[in-house]
């Protein structure tokens, strides 16, 4: 009877559940299988290349390899279907304009394509692009589109006298014009400031804030791998020289002279600037001696990102050195650069801040491809992981379970105590106790004074073998996972058993009674008799066990913790485990659905494959 | 092989401690089987025969009392020890076993210098399947095949290793009834054919009685007679055998005996010397009444069913103790079917009367 | 074929027949010795892990660092218990310093209290609620007819088939984006969308314990289990209430809840185990200090940066959150075990 009543009461009973479920159920199987397809681009300004045009003088071909395609690009003017000309990287120069003059009168790049000649520009709200060489553009160059100079690679910084106490900055110095530039970074080691390409990582200064004289000036400190924080301090010796160092108390001050374009702090009532020597080295110098010959170069402060230093314009490149391209964009003292890196894959790219990229977002499968690659985290490792596992665990556990479950339902007496012991491993946390274990095959007191060697090596030196490191620092990839299987056998254990258990006392006695007057000895019976008419049950066990060994994460985590990587061993990380680092340290979301989805198929692929064995070898 | 039983009690503890009281299922049984013979143990349900086949076969244990195969005490034997074939009511085929497998399970459980080998094992498989006529089917697994073909695969497996002792717990009640003509038939073929001694239980008298060379009647764990189908049939030593054998069943009336006569009801039916003055049962056979207009017992005709050689006379007596009576006569025997009564003279062998508490037969001679 | 007088099975003399028997006899002995063994010593492989936890649990970190270990604690060091039980801060208010609570715990991250709370409510209000919604689906799932039922019921059984991962991810963006509609939400219900004002907070009401609690209310599992339960209670009951006058919801409390009480005590103690054993998920979108439960809180502590790890304590704290999940066994082992030979899954 299908009652009108009961239709919209059914509906309103269900309705938390439905709710509930569509958001957290279906909604995100779509949502999964959806952005496993929607993959992230990332956008890096690639360095440019320099090739001389054969017959040419002054004209240079500007090319980059994508690195990850390995295919060469080449920037050229392309005339589109409507008759505009876009900068556009093409893989072959054939048929496209990319030759490019420097003109000297323009300050900028020129490219003819048929009769007109463009220059390459940016305006304030697009990125690099040509423009056609006309009086009204011409007009508006150097105010509101900015041509394009190329700049060394290394070159890049600028100095400014506006600092945000809520950036970090690097330190750093420009040196020189029209030869190769270097930046002196400040990192602490040795007490040295040294130099590097700033590039690299090291440590980022925080300015803050603070009285100087009369002007106010800015104090310089970061903070060092045992989080203590480290002033930039001036250290005057016996001799009466004064050097910089980082040091534990609050350091001296330091206030931007525009005059000189030079960091000057106050020591001992003298004026020192911040300077870098001839082999590199930042150090303070007395401002008397700025701007003579062979004085130290002053020292520039820049933003850690973004912000870059001005351009060297360049006319005369070298092939043998590579160059990016951009816009300098002169403002209110803060410059900023805008340059046609390009995207990988092609295209042009449209951020302001070359050192970052930018990532878009695109439909394909390039996702899963990413994963199995692994590009940036270790889904093959982890897969391997998984596999060993559940290879191993599934037929020692099912063994196992069967001969307890035999042994159990050949006893009366004691059974009920029994059953309950092996149920135990269940009733525990899965974290926890594996906790347990870890400290059970932990190499205990590396640090101590006595040579204790853990509980299992303990033991196992009662039968004579040496001292094994199973899970500290160091161990061997085998060790490691001996520990693991253990563990996972150990909890694995009680549900086998029970399930086995229960479908042994399903088994119909007469068949026994049978064996029994068949004169069937008692192993016979077992392989013969018992384990074919479990089969069934034993199919649920292996089926169910492959499925939750690909699942394993939680015991891999009880034994090592979050951070899954013996330290100086192997990395022990499983499929499960890598999908979450998609979610917590990659946060590539489309990333993860892909592993997940990849996951999900292999188990799907497996089950399929157990049930066809199965069907063969299971009677019911 | 011949198979001897003295004084065998089976006692099951009680499960329910709040009902408490054992279950005495097999009460101090003797006898003896006669080597070579097909024995029944006929009896209803939970009168002891399946719990003294199993005892016989070692899978229960007997709390007191010797079985002997021949002239070995098997009491304390494991049912491995016995060399006893045993036909499970429902079949125990091993399900995952082919025919064949299932035939040649027993075989590969011998020892020592009964080991046999690969090829001997399948020629003996293959004359037992013939046996059974299954040979057919030898590739088939249990599942496949009909209950009947079922039960033929279990008595091959049964027979292949040659055992001392065959023993059928319910052949034939799984079967439907065309089945169980034929199997029963068969059964018998194979025993005649084989010569081991045969014990099958049921609680089927008619199966009983068509194929058994003895029939041991059981109830309630306490044997009741040993005999030929035939001499239990004409010569019952109780009521209870009486009215469990024979179909249609024995006709019981309450009667009793008064100076040498018996009279049924108001009719003096018969006269039977030697018998004191008591109120008796009295068993007649339905073969056993000849319409007669002068006939001393007087039914009130019911029916006559109509069967071709003979013809069922459905009648009423107010001493009967069942509903009806029904007796059997030759179809040459006109009667009419309008008459109110049905006058009958009785034929004595076929009379029986026994003791009103005891229900012992009493004999009596007839004059 | 056969002629049993040539049986192949010999004609065993009395004497042969007693050796036989006896051999049985020792044979089947033999067999139980060597059945008991094999589980005697599967037995102690199982329990040894609890042996070495609780004996690790009572010694000092020196005792326990000891090149060969010692059976049982030569000193009991009960203070590794209390020093995780009593909150360090009351203990120094009571001068309990050097006696009952060492002085080390001041040291001790793993704040017991806290997060005994943060599981005990995540536990209590997620089971509630789900047995709510539980019951009312399986209801409406065993009595009432609607149209769609069937189909509706096995797309639910549909997603039973798929594994957990998969929804993991999405919920996680669902719940931790910011300013995403979940947190927004729940933040605001905390807030009580600010009737009250801007400073008025419901204690516990927060996203981060509504994302522990709200996407894992629906267990299909469970709405199936108890709906086979209902099924097995005489519909007439329904109809002769219905004719009674009774509500639905009189009808589920005074005859169905009290009828299924079983499977639905199964239920409550499986899912209470799953708050208690959680991890992952909480890992996920509850790691900080006022949300942590305790599974996470207890991988996360004892760890020392430098590897020395104070295992005595951390075995105690093992010991301690392992307690609960084992007094729960020995009360309602039978509803564990009923509940875990039907589903496979963990808590």
């Amino acid at each position: 009877m299908v009652d009108s009543k009961h239709q919209w009461k059914a509906w309103l009973y269900l309705f938390p559940a439905i709710i509930l479920l569509l958001i957290f159920t279906l909604w995100p199987i779509i949502n999964t299988v959806a952005t496993a397809f929607i993959y992230n681009v990332e956008y890096k300004p690639v360095t440019i290349q320099v090739e001389v045009v054969e017959n040419a003088e002054e004209e240079y071909l500007f090319t980059y390899v994508d690195p990850e395609e390995g295919v060469k690009y080449y920037m050229s003017a392309v005339v589109e279907e409507d008759g505009s000309v876009d900068l556009e990287y093409v893989s072959t120069p054939d048929g496209a304009n990319g030759n490019f003059k420097y003109d000297n009168d323009l300050t900028a790049w020129t490219v003819t394509v048929g009769e007109k000649q463009y220059f390459i520009g940016a305006t304030d709200d697009s990125d690099a692009s040509l423009f056609e060489i006309n009086d009204e553009n011409v007009e508006k160059l150097g105010s509101s589109i900015y041509p394009a100079s190329l700049f060394s690679e290394s070159a890049n910084k600028h100095a400014t006298s506006k600092l945000d106490p809520n950036k970090g900055y690097n330190f750093g110095i420009f040196k020189g014009v029209s030869e190769a530039v270097r930046y002196v970074i400040a990192s602490s080691e040795e007490g040295y400031l040294n130099t590097t390409d700033f590039l690299n990582d090291s440590a980022m200064l925080w300015p803050e804030k603070c009285k100087v004289g009369e002007n106010n000036g800015f104090k310089f400190y970061y903070e060092d791998e045992d989080y203590n924080w480290l002033y930039l301090n001036t250290v005057v010796n016996d001799e009466g020289e004064v050097s910089i160092e980082y040091t534990v108390d609050q350091g001296v001050g330091f206030y931007y002279n525009s005059t000189h374009k030079a960091w000057i702090c106050l020591v001992n009532e003298a004026e020192y600037y911040l300077g870098l020597d001839g082999i590199n080295r930042i150090g303070v110098y007395a401002l008397a001696d700025i701007g003579a010959e062979n004085a130290p170069t002053p020292a520039v402060m820049y933003m850690h990102r973004g912000e870059a230093s001005a351009a060297v314009e360049m006319t005369n490149l070298s092939e043998d050195d590579a160059y990016r391209i951009g816009a300098h964009r002169a403002a209110d003292g803060t410059q900023t650069y805008i340059t046609t890196g390009a995207a990988v894959g092609g295209g042009m790219m449209l951020t302001e801040d070359f050192v970052n990229g930018e990532s878009f977002s695109k439909f394909g499968m390039n996702n899963f491809i990413y994963v199995l690659t692994s590009r940036g985290r270790d889904f093959i490792v982890c897969l391997k992981n998984t596999l060993i596992l559940t290879i191993i665990t599934v037929p020692i556990s099912t063994i196992l379970a069967l001969l307890i479950a035999v042994g159990l339902h050949s006893i009366k007496p004691l059974q009920k105590l029994l059953q309950t012991i092996f149920f135990l491993p269940y009733v525990t946390n899965s974290i926890a106790i594996g906790m347990v274990f870890a400290a059970m095959f932990n190499i205990v007191g590396i640090n101590s004074t006595q040579e204790s060697v853990g509980i299992i090596n303990n033991i196992l030196g009662v039968f004579g073998v040496e001292r094994i490191n199973w899970i500290n620092y160091g161990a061997e990839t085998w060790a490691s996972f001996t520990a693991l299987i253990v563990y996972i056998v150990w909890n694995a254990l009680p549900f086998k058993i029970l399930i086995l258990l229960g479908g042994l006392q399903s088994i119909n006695k007469q068949y026994y009674d049978a064996a029994k007057i068949d004169s069937t000895p008692k192993w016979r019976v077992l392989t013969r008799i018992t384990v074919p008419l479990l089969s069934p049950m034993l199919t649920y066990t292996v089926i169910t066990s492959f499925i939750g060994g690909f699942k394993e994460y939680s015991s891999v985590v009880g034994i090592f913790g979050e951070d899954k990587a013996v330290a100086g061993g192997a990395n022990m990380n499983t499929i499960v485990g890598h999908i979450q680092n998609h979610l917590t340290i990659t946060r590539d979301y489309g990333l993860a659905g892909a592993a997940a989805l990849m996951l999900f198929v292999i188990i799907f692929i497996v089950t399929m494959i157990n049930l066809r064995i199965s069907k063969k070898s299971t009677h019911y | 092989m011949k198979v001897e039983l003295q004084n065998l009690t089976k006692i099951f503890p009680s499960r329910n401690k709040k009902s408490g009281g054992e279950v005495t299922a097999v009460n101090d049984f003797t006898f003896t089987i006669p080597d070579g013979m097909l024995v029944g143990l006929l009896g209803p349900s939970g009168c002891g025969k399946s719990t003294t086949l199993y005892m016989i076969s070692g899978l229960q244990k007997p709390s007191s009392g010797k079985i002997f195969f021949g002239d070995e005490d098997v009491t304390e034997l494991s049912p491995e020890n016995r060399g006893v074939g045993l036909v499970f009511q429902n079949y125990a085929l091993y399900p995952h076993l082919t025919v064949k497998q299932n035939i040649m399970f027993p075989l590969q459980n011998l020892r020592g210098t009964d080991k046999l080998s690969k090829q001997e094992m399948q020629e003996r498989a293959l004359e037992a399947a013939k046996l059974v006529q299954i040979d057919e089917l030898m590739d088939r697994k249990p599942s496949e095949l009909s209950g009947g073909q079922q039960q033929r695969v279990a008595i091959a497996r049964a027979l292949v290793k040659m055992p001392r002792v065959l023993l059928l717990d319910e052949p034939l009640s799984n079967l439907d009834a065309r089945l169980r003509l034929q199997t029963r038939e068969e059964i018998r073929r194979i025993q005649k054919e084989t010569g081991i001694t045969t014990v099958f239980v049921t609680h089927d008298q008619e199966e009983a009685m068509s194929i058994s060379d003895m029939i041991v009647v059981m109830k309630l764990g306490v044997l009741q007679q040993i005999g030929k189908p035939q001499d239990i049939y004409d010569d019952p030593t109780n009521l209870f055998v009486a009215k469990f054998l024979g179909t249609p069943p024995i006709n019981v009336f309450n009667g009793k005996v008064e100076n040498g006569t018996l009279y049924i009801g108001n009719d003096a039916v018969l006269e039977v010397g030697g018998v004191d003055d008591q109120p008796v049962w009295v068993g007649i056979r339905p073969e056993g009444f000849t319409p007669d207009d002068n006939g001393a017992l007087v039914c009130k005709l019911n029916n006559v069913e109509v069967m071709g050689r003979d013809v069922s006379v459905v009648s009423t007596h107010e001493a009967s103790a069942n509903p009806i009576v029904r007796s059997i006569v030759n179809a040459d025997n006109k009667i009419d079917v309008t008459a109110e009564n049905i006058k009958y003279s009785l034929k004595p062998h076929k009379v029986f009367i026994f003791n009103k508490e005891t229900e012992e037969r009493i004999y009596f001679e007839v004059k | 074929m056969e002629n049993n007088s040539n049986s192949s099975l010999k004609v065993m003399k009395e004497k042969d027949i007693r050796k036989v028997a006896s051999t049985q006899k020792v044979a089947k002995v033999f067999g139980q010795i060597l059945v008991y063994t094999f589980l005697g010593i599967m037995a102690l492989i199982v329990l040894f892990p609890f042996y070495f936890m609780i004996i690790s649990s009572l010694k000092s970190l020196e005792e326990y660092r000891l090149a060969v270990p010692t059976l049982i604690p030569q000193s009991w060091k009960f203070q590794n218990y209390t020093d995780i039980l009593i909150p360090f801060e009351m203990a120094e208010a009571n001068g309990w310093v050097g006696t009952l609570v060492s002085p080390e715990a001041a040291t001790n991250d793993f704040d017991l209290f806290t997060l005994f709370r943060n599981t005990m409510f995540v536990g209590i209000v997620s089971t509630i609620l789900s047995l709510v919604i539980t019951v009312l689906s399986a209801f409406a799932f065993a009595r009432l007819n609607f149209k769609g039922k069937n189909a509706l019921f096995a797309a639910l059984l549909g997603t039973m088939m798929i594994p957990g991962e998969l929804f993991t991810i999405t919920n996680y963006a669902t719940v931790m984006t910011k300013g995403g509609w979940f947190p927004t939400f729940f933040n605001g219900l905390g807030n009580m969308f600010g009737l009250f004002g801007p400073d008025f907070r419901i204690p516990f009401v927060d996203s981060s314990f509504a994302a522990l609690i709200v996407p894992f209310l629906v267990s299909v599992f469970y709405i199936y289990l108890l709906r086979q339960n209902f099924l097995q209670i005489p519909n007439e009951l329904y109809l002769a209430a219905k004719v009674d006058g009774t509500s639905d919801i009189k009808y589920l409390c005074k005859v169905m809840i009290p009828l299924a009480l079983p499977t639905i005590i199964s239920i409550t103690i499986l899912k209470m185990m799953g708050a208690w054993n959680s991890y992952m998920w909480p890992r996920l979108v509850a790691n900080d200090d006022a949300h942590r439960l305790i599974t996470n809180g207890l991988r996360n502590a004892f760890n020392d940066v430098s590897g020395n790890t104070d295992y005595p304590r951390q075995m105690a704290a093992v010991a301690l959150v392992s307690l609960p999940l084992f007094l729960v066994f020995i009360f309602f082992r039978k509803y564990i075990m009923k509940g875990v030979s039907r589903s496979g899954i963990k808590g």
